[in-house]
């Protein structure tokens, strides 16, 4: 366990008391997007739960909880990987703590950097515009459409999936997707003839562009 | 032609003359596991009765199976560009 010490960890420690910082300033890093996880989610427990939706691919309760957490999660990866090669390869702290540079620094924060954009992406994603449409969702039963004006247009069965519930009146259609899986999860296709803008829409009314 | 159900849906309002790509199946989207196909919604994934090569545009927004090509192409003047 403390091989990165010559197990001896209370004796063997960093003589200069120099070397410490680049890892402290990578730390600092984590603790800053930790801390902004935080404040944007209200609360250590929801952040816990921010933290642990963002690494499962979905967005958590805000834009910038998500990029908050995806940062958080993207910088703590760089360190602790960092970390545990440096530990691995050091045979004293004072080592260790030389192991620790810019180098680690910049990747840490290059690391969380990465992982904002990525949750940003991610909100986006599953995030509405305001350009969505007002339909209300189908219902789970892939062979019949629960709004009235729709009909079947396909070959074969509803049940085959080849084909559309269209609405001859208004150019709406809709596609059950109901075993779509994480982190997208069950939906219905919906869009309007004539325009390649497709949306999902989702079992508590959620409406998300596609 | 136009009775087509598959045509309902006025793609030839973006898709005539496209470019497509005869290439195997990925996903336009990270969180994504399957698309459909445009004409027919017959569907592209991983599954063993998915479809797992198609014709898709250059952005890969769009996927089109081999049947739905061939009843089209003449009707769209689609470009067909080596991958």
């Amino acid at each position: 366990m403390f091989a990165y010490c010559g197990n001896n960890p209370v004796n063997r420690v960093d003589p200069t008391v120099e070397a410490w910082w680049h890892w402290a300033i990578g730390a600092a890093i984590v603790v800053g997007f930790a801390v902004a996880t935080v404040a944007t989610c209200g609360g250590f427990a929801a952040a816990a739960l921010a933290v642990g939706m963002v690494g499962s691919g979905v967005a958590a309760v805000s834009t910038g909880a998500t990029i908050a957490a995806a940062g958080f999660i993207g910088s703590a990866t760089v360190l602790g990987l960092a970390a545990c090669t440096a530990a691995m390869e050091s045979n004293s702290v004072q080592e260790f703590n030389d192991r620790g540079n810019w180098g680690t620094v910049l990747a840490t924060a290059v690391g969380g950097m990465v992982g904002g954009a990525a949750g940003y992406n991610l909100a986006s994603s599953q995030t509405p515009t305001g350009n969505e449409p007002s339909i209300s969702y189908p219902g789970n039963d892939p062979t019949k459409c629960d709004i009235s004006g729709f009909e079947w247009r396909g070959s074969g069965s509803p049940a085959s999936g080849r084909g559309n519930y269209v609405n001859v009146q208004t150019g709406e259609w809709l596609h059950p997707d109901l075993n779509h899986g994480p982190p997208i999860g069950p939906h219905w296709d919906y869009g309007i003839r004539n325009n390649p803008q497709t949306f999902r829409i989702f079992p508590d009314g959620t409406i998300l562009s596609k | 032609m136009d009775e087509d159900w598959r045509l309902w849906r006025g793609q030839k309002g973006y898709l005539s003359g496209a470019t497509l790509i005869w290439q195997s199946y990925k996903p336009n989207g990270p969180y994504n596991d399957h698309d459909h196909c445009e004409f027919c919604m017959t569907k592209f994934g991983k599954g063993i009765n998915d479809l797992h090569q198609g014709y898709s545009t250059e952005d890969g927004e769009v996927w089109i199976c081999s049947q739905c090509y061939s009843d089209f192409n003449s009707l769209f003047g689609w470009h067909l560009r080596q991958k």
